[in-house]
């Protein structure tokens, strides 16, 4: 398995996440502690990682359904009103021949909210259930999982884009759907749920199975 | 490490904190809430169904084709089922539930689409945003949820008050749905439609007059066709007017009251009025009784028309009902029988203001009075009333010094015997003066005129009378001779008798010379190429050529009448 490398922990100590201080957790008790340095909050893993990630996500996939179902975005151009929820516009898309644009979209827009969701729910439930198989693959799995999770928000700046540039009153007007709002809850919910989650904990249970050895 | 090993880390501060304030659970439980809301949101707003048949899906999208009420989205077009029974289409709407309020069974609908129209052009908008359905909620009324649609936008919603009247018409001329309704140069109403009346002889229309105007109509009201242009040709010159721009492309319905009408009710709704074609027709309306006369003319009628005013001494009293045409086989003859109407209420009774007449004493006196004109010579004859348009009208006049001619060969309608037209007379006086003229023997007239002069001539120039002459000298000499004689031989008394007598013959010498100096003169003047035979015979060529002209003139006349106004072209 892994190296044993004394973490911060094992010695009794913590690290400000701010200023990267050590500072000894002998006196810490259930409350809060504050770097005496910088003044920043203390905690040697991110409090409550766990149900905190488990909250956000399942908050994610609530909002993952009207996202998907309401339309995302109006197109009103010459008095027809287009109305197009994700699925559609990637349907459209694809029908109209521009299958790149369709396959980005599709990723960008409803796999990757999907993948993150399973991905971060797969290493929450993982750490909870103190698997110690591919650690490192979970950790690949995570950075991953953080990296593409701002990729997501490319709909959003589109339809953003386009509601702010298309005012051409009777000609064409583009305006947000409530699906809109919903997708930008899900991306953001779930960037926030991979913030929260604190991947040291998929090497601590390791640590923790050592420890018993 | 070195500096660590040595180095204590350093101790935390505590403090208490509020990390367990807000539970992250409130995420998930918040989001739920939102997802939760959207969704009942979602089927709360969902309105009901409602199906409108269409005659066709013009310009309709399912989801895209909007029904609006006063301009605000109210509801969408879902889809569009075609009737099995060929019927046409149904229109399926998803109605919000604000809306629900207007589905009753006097909503209507109908589709705005851009049209061009006498009243304008509207649903510009929808050249653009594309069609849509329109709803006029009514006044209420039970739930329903199958409609029929309109063909055409009605002319009024349900949100304009007002009064609908039916105006009965001949022919619907430029009268149209839209045409507006003007009293006293304001548009307070429109004509909603019409259809033919159940005899099939008229046109009913539905004029919607908008409150309060609708008050106004009462009923003694007249409505007329405004519409059009109103040509009228007077001695002041030719008037064109039209009621307004509009009125002149699209018509126009205008109504007034007279003012003895003033005082009747306010007409209820469905009042049926008679719509006049004009507003002459509407002013002539008033005269109400009417006595048909009939007249035969014996001339062209043409330029008379049915309508056309009859005058007595240049003040109308009625119109030309019918014209027609009888022939008589029998004694090949043909009749111009001509029907007038003549409206007593027109004429005023005289009095002294005293006596109150009843409408029918009044009505039975003035018919008195017509009857009582043709017995003391009343004719009718034909006037030119228009010198551009050679529109006639039929004067009366009393001509009592000309024999009446009655034609009539049936009892049905009174007479009034005809003169010819004044025109007619001038043809006829100028034809006459030609065929007199024709029977002068001008020629013949001529030549014995020549022959006297010639005769004269040969008398003169014969020497007969330069003989006699010489004779008369001779017998004067002689007589002399005697006479020295007798006064040598005889008394001087008798000598001076003698004298007297010498002194009578010179007397008669001098008269036989100046008679000789006469004739040599007449002579001179009566010769070939003396100027006075010469005169004579150019005015006896004149005297032919004006004949000649006149019987010219007199044919032209006779074709053409017309001419002695208008002059020669």
């Amino acid at each position: 398995m892994t190296v044993l490398a004394p973490t911060a922990q094992s010695m009794n100590a913590m690290s400000c996440h701010i200023c990267g201080l050590l500072v000894s957790t002998d006196y810490i008790t259930a409350h809060s502690a504050h770097c005496p340095r910088c003044d920043a909050r203390l905690h040697s893993r991110k409090p409550n990682s766990l149900n905190r990630t488990l909250a956000l996500l399942i908050a994610a996939a609530i909002f993952y359904v009207p996202a998907n179902i309401y339309p995302v975005l109006t197109l009103v151009s010459f008095g027809k009103a287009t109305t197009n929820t994700i699925m559609g516009g990637v349907i459209e898309l694809a029908q109209g021949g521009q299958w790149t644009i369709a396959v980005i979209v599709f990723v960008a827009s409803v796999l990757v909210p999907i993948f993150k969701i399973v991905a971060l729910l797969f290493l929450v439930l993982s750490v909870r259930m103190k698997k110690t198989r591919a650690l490192r693959q979970r950790s690949v799995l995570y950075r991953f999982t953080e990296f593409v999770g701002r990729w997501s928000m490319i709909d959003i700046f589109m339809i953003s884009i386009l509601i702010a540039l298309v005012k051409l009153q009777s000609i064409a007007t583009v305006t947000a759907g409530p699906g809109a709002i919903a997708f930008a809850a899900v991306v953001i919910i779930t960037m926030f749920a991979a913030m929260a989650f604190d991947p040291r904990l998929i090497w601590d249970v390791s640590r923790e199975e050592d420890d018993r050895n | 490490m070195t500096e660590t090993d040595n180095q204590e880390p350093p101790k935390a501060k505590v403090r208490r904190g509020y990390a367990s304030l807000m539970s992250i659970w409130l995420v998930p439980i918040i989001a739920l809430g939102v997802a939760a809301f959207l969704i009942v949101k979602t089927f709360v707003e969902k309105g009901q169904e409602i199906s409108i048949t269409f005659e066709n899906a013009e310009g309709m999208e399912p989801g895209k084709t909007l029904l609006k009420y006063k301009d605000v989205n109210i509801g969408q077009l879902s889809r569009i089922d075609i009737l099995d029974d060929d019927k046409g289409v149904s229109l399926v709407v998803e109605v919000d539930k604000v809306a629900d309020k207007y589905l009753t069974e006097t909503a209507r609908f109908w589709i705005v689409s851009p049209k061009i129209g006498l009243q304008g052009i509207t649903g510009l908008q929808t050249i653009l945003s594309g069609s849509f359905i329109e709803i006029d909620p009514g006044e209420g009324g039970e739930k329903k949820k199958q409609f029929n649609g309109l063909a055409t936008p009605p002319v009024i919603t349900s949100n304009d008050k007002g009064t609908e009247f039916i105006l009965s018409t001949g022919k619907l001329s430029n009268i149209d749905r839209g045409t507006p309704i003007i009293y006293k140069g304001l548009q307070v109403g429109k004509v909603l439609g019409y259809q033919l009346a159940k005899d099939n002889h008229a046109v009913d229309l539905f004029a919607f007059v908008k409150a309060p105007f609708d008050a106004l109509v009462l009923e003694g009201t007249n409505f007329w066709n405004a519409g059009g242009v109103n040509i009228s040709v007077s001695t002041s010159g030719v008037e064109v007017g039209a009621e307004s721009l509009q009125s002149l492309i699209a018509g126009a319905v205008e109504f007034d009251t007279l003012k003895i009408y003033e005082n009747t009710f306010k007409a209820e709704k469905g009042h049926q009025f008679k719509l006049y074609d004009n507003v002459a027709a509407k002013n002539n309306a008033k005269y109400t009784e009417k006595v048909v006369y009939i007249m035969y003319f014996d001339g062209s009628v043409s330029g008379l028309a049915v309508g056309a005013s009859v005058e007595f001494k240049g003040i109308k009293i009625g119109g030309v009902r019918n014209i027609a045409l009888e022939i008589d086989e029998e004694n090949k003859k043909y009749y111009i029988p001509v029907l007038i109407e003549i409206e007593p209420q027109r004429i005023n009774l005289t009095d002294d203001g005293t006596k109150i007449l009843s409408v029918v004493e009044a009505g039975k006196l003035r018919r008195q009075v017509v009857s009582g004109l043709i017995h003391r010579g009343l004719k009718g004859k034909l006037k030119s009333s228009n010198f551009l348009t050679g529109q006639l009208i039929i004067d009366l006049d009393l001509i009592p010094d000309k024999p009446a001619v009655y034609v009539a060969k049936s009892k049905k309608y009174p007479e009034i015997p005809t003169v010819p037209t004044d025109i007619d007379e001038i043809t006829n006086s100028v034809a006459q003066l030609v065929a007199k003229f024709e029977k002068i023997p001008i020629d013949e007239l001529g030549i014995s005129l020549t022959n006297t002069v010639e005769g004269i001539d040969k008398f003169i120039n014969s020497g007969d009378l330069q003989a006699m002459i010489k004779e008369y000298t001779k017998l004067a000499v002689s007589v002399q001779v005697i006479a020295k004689n007798v006064s040598s031989e005889t008394l001087p008394g008798f000598n001076m008798t003698l004298d007297e007598t010498r002194g009578a013959v010179k007397k008669v010498d001098a008269t036989l010379v100046a008679a000789q100096r006469l004739f040599s003169n007449a002579n001179s003047l009566i010769a070939d190429g003396s100027p006075l035979k010469y005169d004579l015979t150019v005015m006896l060529q004149e005297l032919a050529a004006a004949s000649r002209a006149v019987r010219g003139l007199a044919d032209f006349l006779e074709r053409n009448p017309s001419s002695l106004i208008s002059g020669k072209r």
